[in-house]
């Protein structure tokens, strides 16, 4: 379970003024199982309307940075998930999180960053948690 | 000549109810060799499909539905689980990064998504021998076992996706797979995500398949899972397109 008090900034936002802008985070060091969680902390799913919103993970390998994964969200799909409040137990989501692990028997990353796309303005901050 | 490993994406997953979910190899993968991919998802609609067109890639390739597990429903819950095994045995000459993308379909409001793709060398030209599917309720899930395979050299790929029996917001302690299973991706929690594990077998002999795993805490799940076998090209057997390329074929 991932809670958002474990979740830190990445220093990437999507400023209102800016649609369609991508956003890149800083270099965010791996931890010791080479593993990340990045979730897009917003308030405005509800107010928004056919927005389509990108995030992207970034792995550091022999010094080039390369994706490594990536989701698509719309915020009324998004807007869905958090009014169900629940299923089957399950916790409340705290919104979309993308997350990307290595294979054990595979080189793991140096670094990561996160971007952020989306299709129309929302105020946003990217927060991530290396494992 | 034997199937082999080449590389992995690595463990790709969301939640909150993403429209799709992709992973990247680190590098291109080679031409002619096959992707494959396993994947497991969750919602609270019954109409929750991996289905036949639900993976794709950005390089033009085809991607055949190898095997779906059973559409499982967690006890009376509104929490349906599925899970499927896709592939491409012979990929053509990729360029850019290479991202796989998986789809799955439904009218749910939840859902979350987990897959791995991975590289193989050596599949045959018609490499997809036999599947084998189960789901249900308890502690050890099943992919069930399949028919004999036809040939020594074959890979055995399975995949499951599991809840807990009395309620989802957990994190398992372990799954373990049984035999000489090779875990390709784990996923321990069933409260953010969805759990279930995928795993490869490289084949030297004929027989049945199946792989079976045991979960720890909590003890009995949900499950659904499917098991799919792909046969090894043979020496001097039917021309792969990787022999066409090299031929000059397509290109």
């Amino acid at each position: 379970m991932i809670l958002a008090s474990q979740l830190k900034a990445a220093a990437a936002t999507i400023p209102e003024a800016k649609r369609s802008a991508a956003r890149e985070s800083g270099d965010i060091l791996a931890g010791p199982t080479g593993g990340i969680h990045a979730f897009i902390d917003s308030t405005e799913w509800a107010a928004l309307d056919d927005t389509k919103v990108t995030l992207e993970i970034w792995a550091q390998y022999d010094g080039l940075f390369v994706p490594q994964c990536s989701a698509i969200w719309t915020s009324a799909k998004v807007r869905a998930a958090m009014d169900t409040k629940e299923l089957g137990g399950r916790s409340a989501p705290i919104g979309p999180i993308l997350s990307w692990e290595p294979d054990a028997r595979m080189p793991k990353p140096a670094a990561f960053r996160v971007r952020v796309f989306s299709s129309k303005p929302i105020t946003s901050s990217v927060k991530v948690l290396v494992e | 000549m034997a199937i082999a490993f080449v590389k992995s994406t690595g463990k790709f997953r969301a939640t909150s109810n993403p429209d799709s979910v992709s992973g990247s190899f680190a590098s291109l993968p080679a031409a002619g060799n096959a992707v494959t991919v396993q994947a497991w998802a969750y919602d609270n609609a019954a109409d929750l499909d991996l289905a036949a067109g639900g993976c794709t890639d950005n390089q033009s390739n085809s991607y055949s539905r190898a095997v779906r597990g059973p559409v499982t429903q967690r006890g009376a819950a509104a929490d349906y689980m599925v899970s499927a095994i896709y592939y491409d045995e012979s990929i053509g000459t990729p360029g850019g990064t290479f991202t796989i993308t998986v789809n799955p379909a439904g009218t749910g409001s939840f859902g979350a998504i987990v897959g791995v793709g991975i590289e193989w060398s050596g599949f045959a030209a018609s490499s997809l021998d036999v599947t084998q599917t189960a789901g249900g309720q308890t502690g050890s899930p099943t992919t069930g076992t399949t028919a004999a395979t036809a040939q020594n050299d074959e890979l055995a790929l399975a995949v499951m996706g599991c809840s807990d029996a009395a309620n989802a917001d957990v994190t398992y302690a372990s799954i373990t797979v049984d035999g000489a299973h090779i875990e390709r991706a784990e996923e321990l929690d069933s409260d953010t995500y969805q759990a279930g594990e995928a795993d490869s077998l490289i084949l030297t002999t004929t027989g049945t398949q199946s792989a079976t795993w045991t979960t720890v805490s909590p003890a009995s799940s949900w499950y659904s899972g499917c098991i799919a076998t792909f046969k090894a090209a043979v020496a001097g057997g039917a021309v792969a397109r990787k022999d066409l390329l090299l031929l000059g074929v397509g290109q």
